[in-house]
């Protein structure tokens, strides 16, 4: 729509987009108002702004919920988890979107049913305890793994786009498969890589049910699973809570700030040639 | 992006097909492969599978214990023994929570996209990456937060709705056997908005702008572009949204987890195949637990579930198949 | 675009097939897989002495696990380096998770072997011949017939304790988890000076309870009562307590009738329990549906509500919300005054008890655990810190509270929270036993007699559902 619209419209848009952005904003703003009050101030003016700047709240949430030793292993699973993610996915979607391979369209099939199939939580929860990987990174790191049917889908798509005469000047020029790939293909993807990347990442990061299930060590905890039982303990302390969902955040808030066009151009990149 | 593209290219391809094979070395593609193939069979298939198998069963899930087939058992304690009112409304919030935030949350997204979309609104980058930034949160901390703006009697929506709208005793949301479960949905499509309007921005950014100045030209009205060229135009992405939200949400019980744990009548049949496999509150229709280790019919549910997603799925399509032709 | 409908169609149908598929591979496999599990056997507890040859030179480590609550897990952290020395063979290593998630997290390490002690509560409604037809196994039950708890009876330290007590949380004459102590919940707090400024006394029947409540109401200047009823339970254990007040030690009887149908949810015996409900409710403080419970113990404190209803071990949270404060407790008064004199007993639980499973990768490091908290120094500083009602003979109590709760402890019973069964598959107004929730009086949609008429149709719905399931 132009630049020429009615005003009216115009103005009905900027109220709308105003109001989506207070619903947006709110909750965000409450949570940090609220992490920077004293527990006292919160419980008698909740909604007022902070006076106090209790910086505290930060350094108690952290030191209380042991957050020092999880924030590392929630590194470790989120670059492990998406990069491997990442790699088969390329690695699989590639070939089908050229047709390499005898079945390519059943391959593709098989992974789109993935989009649908039950979900196999008791089989892989015996699956993991039979091969003795319970309670341990690797376990935890091969659930939170995998081909998903979305990324197959987008990076099929996206794949199409890349000129076939460049697989084949490769090939001429005697190209190994894999330095093809990593070398020629995957920079030519980058806008599909960082938005499946990123969606992988907020998954792993994020992650409570199978963090809940898979481990029991505070040693392996990540996290989420930190804040949880630190709720658990803290229930009626909002301002501590609200201090330990930030320090949670901040790190995929920090990510996103500074590579927030990246991150939608390529969600809406990856959409577009998917 | 739309779900045809994943289609084979028309047989033209059948002749190429052959010399492609010969760029590179089939081993080493099918090596590459192997990994994802792998383990793809190993989590995703086998578990599925199992899943399908384990509802015909009366598995515990303690290794070692012996276990039999038991035939639909499962299924007819499902159907049969569960409560037929409680049945049908845990059912029917399946449906309404699959339902209300594809609706809510595509209409919303399909709005903000167009209006974001517009060129004459300043500031739309940031509007954008404000939308889009829950999308980052993940349903733990979102939980958290929604079950902080909902506390009682120090959260904001309650001291709003007794301090501003001067309701004397104002109905505490996420205790509330009416409106925690419409509470847990408008979570949901807070959380997700962002990403659907993404992918309707895109779809939107593929428009030529002739289309639209040529209809302006015409005298048409904003209305009357929209339903005639915008909505058209980006009808592949309305498809693809309504089908991942459709699908995420019937699956989805993160948040219902986290924020009630199915308690107060929210507990939808992705929560109750979790809670029964898993222990907890909510694992049945009326809003119990599942006592004992009932790994088969934990199972049973989750196919039931499974079942309810194809079927959804497909008439969905069909429907929205339809109303694409009558454009 | 055309073909993508039959596309995703022959997708779905693909994915169909596929799961049809597993499921004949799978019956085919089955009977090996089930047999192979059969052989497998369940483990036996000469594990746990196998384990006992632990190497001499690392410490092993003793994992307990239990849920969020703060002196527990204080005190067991800080008996760590104490139990180290005396037995240095083992470290001692408490992992708590939050309270809504105990019930997933014990069964998930159990079924994995891989703790050493659980911690439960009361080991309720299992299921016997009786009702073999009408409701599942528990939890517990299920691990204990499994092979997965191991039964200490035989132990050396069950010794020290009140074997009539734990043999009340047996299991078939067996015991099989190690009970620290019992807390009284079928009653309310109350604030002493309140009390004394309306010149109130405890009551000893519940219309006594009602005039007080009259009483408080009338005078205007403070909540009659209130209760952490955000998280349903506080509230609604008050329902069971009415019933274990008015039925005592029939309570057992009471409930094994309810689900049988012998006695209905709309006979007098039952009615007394809803119409109880409907009074007490009409006295509930204004919005109390939302109080959390985390916050409630707070509230109380603050001293402007005259009565709070909760179980004892909130007054840990009492005390440290409002130093000084000063309240007492009694139990639900039932209908009419008790024949035996004694004033109105408490409903009581067995709260943390300690267990070892079979499987536990040190179960000899677990049972050396229990054995050192059973040292009656150990112990009695444990009770002390958690504030629960001893099960030990002779355990001197520090805190003048749980002291002056002996009256109303003298003969307590289970609370019929563990005793009343709801049919398998029950309709939500017969699941909820007793929920104050669907009363008109909390929002709900019924008085006493349609809550009790719903609440029997969805018992009768339940079986008849059962008989038709054969």
């Amino acid at each position: 729509m132009g630049r020429n619209a009615n005003p009216a419209f115009k103005v009905f848009c900027y109220v709308l987009v105003v109001l989506f952005l207070f619903i947006y904003l709110f909750p965000l703003f409450y949570i940090v108002n609220t992490s920077l009050k004293t527990s006292q101030d919160y419980l008698l003016h909740p909604t007022t702004l902070t006076s106090t700047f209790s910086i505290s709240n930060f350094g108690v949430a952290w030191q209380k919920a042991n957050f020092g030793t999880y924030i590392w292993n929630s590194v470790l699973y989120t670059a492990v988890c998406t990069l491997a993610s990442l790699f088969m996915s390329v690695m699989i979607a590639f070939p089908i979107s050229r047709r390499y391979i005898p079945a390519s369209n059943f391959l593709h099939y098989l992974f789109l049913c993935g989009l649908f199939l039950p979900s196999g939580m008791i089989p892989t929860f015996q699956l993991i305890l039979g091969a003795g990987l319970y309670n341990t990174r690797i376990g935890y790191m091969l659930v939170m793994t995998g081909v998903s049917a979305t990324s197959v889908f987008f990076f099929t798509g996206y794949f199409r786009g890349i000129p076939r005469d460049l697989d084949e000047a490769a090939a001429i020029d005697g190209c190994g498969y894999l330095r093809y790939i990593i070398s020629v293909v995957i920079p030519l993807s980058k806008p599909a890589i960082i938005s499946m990347g990123m969606l992988s990442m907020i998954g792993v990061w994020n992650d409570i049910v199978n963090s809940t299930i898979y481990l029991t060590s505070e040693s392996n905890y990540n996290i989420t699973r930190g804040m949880f039982v630190f709720q658990g303990q803290y229930s009626n302390d909002w301002t501590l809570t609200a201090a330990a969902l930030l320090i949670v955040a901040a790190p995929l808030i920090l990510i996103y700030l500074f590579g927030q066009r990246y991150i939608v151009d390529g969600v809406m990149a990856g959409s577009v040639k998917g | 992006m739309s779900v045809h593209n994943a289609a084979a290219p028309p047989g033209t391809e059948v002749k190429k097909r052959k010399k492609t094979f010969r760029l590179f070395p089939l081993w080493i593609v099918l090596l590459c492969m192997l990994p994802g193939i792998l383990h793809y069979c190993i989590f995703r298939l086998y578990p599925s599978v199992m899943t399908a198998y384990y509802s015909f069963t009366d598995i515990s899930g303690v290794p070692g214990t012996s276990w039999k087939f038991i035939g639909l058992a499962n299924y007819k304690e499902f159907f049969i023994l569960q409560n037929a009112r409680d049945l049908k409304a845990a059912l029917f919030r399946t449906v309404g929570y699959a339902f209300f935030v594809t609706i809510i949350q595509n209409a919303i997204a399909l709005m903000l996209a167009v209006i974001v979309n517009s060129s004459f609104l300043k500031g739309r980058n940031f509007a954008r990456g404000v939308y889009f930034m829950p999308v980052i949160l993940g349903s733990a901390v979102v939980a958290t937060i929604w079950k902080m703006i909902f506390s009682t009697p120090t959260g904001p929506i309650y001291l709003f709705m007794k301090n501003i709208l001067q309701i004397p005793s104002p109905p505490s949301i996420l205790s509330s056997r009416i409106y925690a479960f419409p509470a847990v949905i408008a979570a949901q499509i807070w959380q997700n908005m962002g990403y659907s309007m993404v992918i309707f921005l895109a779809a939107l950014q593929g428009i030529d702008n002739s289309l639209y100045e040529s209809a302006s030209i015409d005298g048409a009205s904003e209305w009357k572009m929209f339903t005639k060229i915008t909505v058209p135009m980006i009808w592949s992405a309305v498809m693809i949204n309504t089908l991942l939200a459709i699908i995420g949400s019937l699956q989805s019980y993160e948040l219902i987890m986290t924020i009630t744990r199915g308690n107060f009548n929210t507990s939808t049949l992705g929560m109750m195949a979790f809670a029964t496999a898993f222990g907890g509150g909510g694992a049945t229709a009326s809003g119990g637990t599942i006592s004992g280790l009932r790994q088969g019919y934990a199972a049973a549910e989750s196919m039931v579930l499974f079942i309810g997603v194809l079927t959804a799925t497909i008439v969905s399509q069909i429907l929205m198949k339809r109303a694409e032709v009558e454009q | 675009m055309r073909k993508s409908v039959k596309k995703l169609i022959s997708i779905l149908c693909a994915s169909a097939t596929l799961l049809a598929l597993g499921g004949c591979s799978g019956t085919t496999g089955g009977g090996s897989s089930s047999s192979s599990g059969t052989t497998g056997g369940s483990p036996t507890p000469s594990n746990v002495t196998d384990s006992s040859g632990a190497p001499s030179g690392k410490a092993q480590d003793v994992n307990v696990l239990t849920w969020s609550n703060e002196a527990t897990v204080v005190f067991l952290k800080g008996i760590a380096e104490d139990f180290h020395n005396a037995h240095p063979e083992y470290n001692l290593v408490v992992t708590e998770v939050p309270s809504a998630e105990i019930d997933s997290v014990i069964q998930t390490r159990i079924i994995a072997g891989d703790i050493d002690v659980v911690s439960f509560q009361t080991f309720s409604r299992p299921q016997e011949e009786w009702n073999a037809s009408s409701v599942d196994k528990p939890a517990w039950q299920d691990y204990i017939d499994q092979g997965l708890l191991t039964d200490l009876t035989d132990q050396a330290f069950i010794k020290n304790y009140n074997l009539d007590t734990l043999m009340g949380n047996a299991y078939k004459g067996r015991i099989y988890s190690l009970n620290i102590g019992t807390v009284g919940y079928g009653g309310m707090f109350y604030n002493k000076k309140i009390f004394e400024e309306l010149n109130l006394k405890v009551p000893n029947t519940w219309a006594e309870l009602m005039d007080i409540c009259e009483t408080v109401k009338n005078d205007g200047r403070y909540a009659v009562v209130s209760a952490g009823a955000g998280d349903q339970w506080p509230l609604n254990i008050f329902a069971n307590a009415i019933i274990t007040a008015n039925y005592g030690e029939k309570t057992r009887e009471f409930g094994q009738k309810l689900l049988t149908g012998e006695l209905r949810h709309t006979d007098p015996e039952v009615m007394l329990v809803y119409n109880c409900m409907e009074q007490i409710s009409g006295y509930l403080e204004e919005g109390v549906s939302g109080i959390s419970y985390s916050d409630a113990p707070g509230r109380f404190a603050l001293g402007n509500m005259a009565m709070y209803i909760d179980g004892t071990w909130s007054w840990a949270d009492i005390d440290k919300a409002g130093p000084g404060f000063e309240y007492g407790y009694f139990a639900c008064p039932p209908v009419e005054a008790r024949s035996d004199g004694l004033v109105p007993q408490d409903a009581i639980k067995y709260d943390l008890s300690f267990s070892v499973p079979t499987n536990a990768p040190n179960g000899a490091g677990g049972l050396a655990f229990l054995d050192y908290v059973s040292q009656k120094d150990v112990y009695s500083k444990f009770i002390n810190a958690i504030g629960f009602t001893p099960t030990q003979n002779d355990i001197q109590l520090e805190n003048a509270f749980l002291n002056s709760m002996s009256d109303i402890l003298q003969k307590p019973n289970l609370n019929s929270e563990m005793l009343i069964y709801g049919p398998k598959g029950v309709g939500e107004y017969g699941a909820g036993q007793f929920t104050f929730f669907y009363l008109k009086t909390l929002g709900g949609e019924f008085d006493a007699k349609s809550f009790a008429e719903a609440a029997e149709e969805d018992f009768d719905t339940a079986r008849k559902a059962l008989e038709s399931m054969g």
